[in-house]
């Protein structure tokens, strides 16, 4: 079983430096396996710099793939900072 | 022996050298472990954990003295002490048979290139981070960490390195560091803007400097030319050690200030973040002169929208308590990337689509920063706006255009900056046309002479006291009549020019916020009145040898 959730990235900034960062301590509160997708090219959640290196840009639209025994809650999770990391961006 | 580098962070200092090592510099990578891969596991893990404790409480104290916003430099490091990417080829590389040592140098390295080699000005940067990483880490295993002279150590030293890291910046004990020279290093490195911020002289990229020193060498790091001298004489160190401790000993002056015969002259500061405003009203300054937008598109990976702008610009105008602020619109061209930006690359970028002209040709973005400014504007007094690289009316025709659909109840002053010699020839029109002028000298100085200022081959040439700037410098202030004209170059904060350009006719000077205090209380032992003399002597001058004897007869007759 796997969950499965496709977003478009919210925030402004893309999923890069603070954002990527915030996100990547979320994900590694998760027992799941996580990945990140994007066209072709997939992320461990878990880590910052392979999640970097994706350069995710603002409106991508990006796949969260979760596998293990939290899983809903992991894709639930990842999916809504994604979608709503415009607030946080915006107040720093 | 005199060592040309680059000027990260202006400034002098002189002192006897404190050589930071390499923890990493001998680390042989492809060493094999004569340890059992058990204990290399355990000492890996001990030494991320020391090096996570570090860290943690670097990020705490630069939370303090950089502000939060600096801070996350150092925060996203803490990542990748545990990131799968880093720590898995460690621990295979172990298992292979490698040193604790050897595998955590080596596999960083390969991160920090691969990252370095991606088209992403931000994850380059990263990089820099990496090593910095993989360099604590492996400091610890050797039990050779890069130890920062502190306390202890001899009293007012420069730190000489190859190359210095953001923490070992944030290391350094303000107490007993008076300066940085470094081997290698760029003036966009996080450490360099980390010296600015903690406003320490500082010197990157002096070339040979490990080869010629060697620790308790005195040298003199001037951190406005970009100079390192290597144990200079005894007259020049007597100069440098009188001027460092009478800039030491300059107090904060809050109160505006005036001349003796009751000029009133503003000095204000050139800032780029929230920290420098904060840092420059403590140093007592009236204002901001010159705030660079820049820095809020390089942080980001896209450029940043209306909202964020308009959040940004106000915490600027919040944390300057009330003192006017001049925004310049974004100021960047083909040798400045910012992310998310696309410039075209081209082959002269110094005369190339740059300031204004770049930001006419993306009326978007254009569009989103003057509606952000307009709305900082509306929620503070004292906001101005000015556009860098005007080079004719038309460009501020242009601008007028865009503010007026755009954002028609802008009430910010709206002024242009002088730093295209044809802009200082129409200096009259464009003044009867803005509410202000501000000349950008070091800009205006490498145009007026076709100097590259960061060429060193050129330095003989880029000279702010030639004749031929100082008589541009004249003739815009002349030719504005009534419009206010400011300075923000580097020439406003140039101690030897202070009685020239108030007699000139300036009287608003925006320099790096350490320098407000002296230019202050200088600013006070002037007699503007008694300038003309020596002023007229100066534009007379046709030599840059007559400038110097002419500024000399200056400073005797303005402080009488």
């Amino acid at each position: 079983m796997t969950a499965t959730r496709t977003v478009t990235i919210a925030d402004p900034l893309g999923l890069h430096a603070r954002p990527a960062a915030e996100f990547v301590s979320a994900a590694r509160g998760y027992q799941s396996d996580l990945v990140i997708r994007v066209g072709d090219a997939t992320a461990n959640c878990k880590s910052l710099l392979s999640v970097l290196k994706l350069g995710i840009a603002h409106g991508t639209v990006v796949v969260v793939e979760a596998d293990g025994e939290d899983e809903d809650s992991a894709v639930e999770d990842l999916a809504a900072r994604l979608e709503n990391e415009v607030q946080d961006a915006a107040s720093s | 022996m005199i060592l040309q580098g680059i000027a990260a962070s202006g400034g002098c200092a002189i002192g006897p050298l404190a050589l930071i090592e390499q923890a990493a510099a001998e680390i042989d990578v492809t060493a094999t472990s004569t340890r059992p891969v058990e204990e290399s596991l355990a000492r890996l893990t001990a030494a991320v954990e020391a090096s996570r404790e570090d860290i943690e409480l670097i990020a705490a104290t630069a939370r303090e003295r950089i502000g939060a916003e600096n801070a996350a430099i150092i925060e996203a490091q803490l990542l990748v002490l545990d990131d799968p990417e880093w720590h898995e080829p460690v621990v295979e590389a172990i298992h292979e048979g490698a040193t604790a040592e050897g595998a955590v140098w080596r596999v960083s390295q390969e991160v920090a290139a691969m990252l370095a080699a991606l088209d992403d000005p931000y994850l380059s940067e990263r990089s820099a981070d990496i090593l910095d990483v993989g360099q604590r880490v492996v400091g610890h295993l050797t039990d050779r960490r890069r130890q920062v002279p502190t306390a202890g150590a001899a009293r007012d030293v420069i730190i000489g390195a190859y190359e210095l890291t953001p923490t070992d910046t944030l290391d350094l004990d303000l107490e007993v560091v008076r300066g940085i020279v470094t081997e290698v290093g760029s003036r966009t490195a996080h450490a360099a803007i980390i010296a600015r911020q903690l406003g320490i002289p500082a010197v990157v990229g002096a070339k040979g400097l490990l080869d010629a020193v060697s620790s308790g060498d005195l040298v003199l790091v001037d951190g406005d030319r970009g100079t390192c001298t290597i144990r200079p004489g005894e007259d020049e160190a007597d100069r440098a050690r009188a001027s460092t401790a009478a800039r030491a000993a300059r107090e904060v002056v809050v109160d505006p200030v005036s001349t003796r015969d009751g000029v009133a002259v503003q000095v204000l500061a050139n800032a780029g973040s929230l920290a420098d405003v904060e840092r420059a009203v403590a140093w007592g300054a009236d204002g901001i002169g010159l705030f660079r937008t820049e820095f809020v598109f390089m942080q980001a990976a896209t450029p940043p929208d209306e909202d964020e702008q308009a959040a940004h610009y106000a915490a600027i105008a919040e944390a300057a308590q009330g003192r006017p602020v001049t925004f310049r619109t974004l100021d960047i061209g083909g040798d400045k990337p910012v992310p998310g930006l696309h410039v075209e690359a081209e082959a002269n970028p110094f005369l190339g689509v740059r300031g204004v002209r770049l930001t006419l040709a993306n009326e978007d973005l254009f569009v989103a920063q003057l509606r952000a400014l307009a709305r900082t504007a509306a929620a503070f007094p004292g906001i101005k706006v000015m556009v860098p690289m005007v080079s004719g009316l038309e460009e501020l025709d242009q601008v007028r255009a865009l503010l007026a659909e755009h954002a028609p109840d802008a009430a910010f002053g709206f002024g242009t900056m002088v730093e295209v010699p044809s802009a200082a020839t129409i200096a009259p029109e464009l003044a009867e046309e803005v509410d202000f002028l501000s000349v950008g000298t070091n800009d205006l100085t490498a145009y007026v002479l076709a100097a590259d200022r960061g060429n060193t081959g050129l330095d003989y040439l880029y000279d702010e006291f030639h004749p031929a700037v100082l008589r541009t410098l004249h003739q815009i202030r002349s030719g504005a009549g009534a419009t206010p004209v400011s300075i923000c170059g580097e020439l406003a904060g140039e101690p030897r020019a202070l009685a020239l350009l108030v007699g000139l006719g300036y009287h608003q000077l925006s320099v790096s916020g350490p320098l407000v205090p002296e230019v202050k209380s200088a600013v006070r032992e002037l007699t503007a009145a008694a300038t003309a003399e020596g002023v007229a002597a100066v534009l007379r001058a046709r030599r840059r040898s007559e400038v110097d004897a002419a500024l000399d007869i200056l400073a005797q007759l303005g402080m009488r």
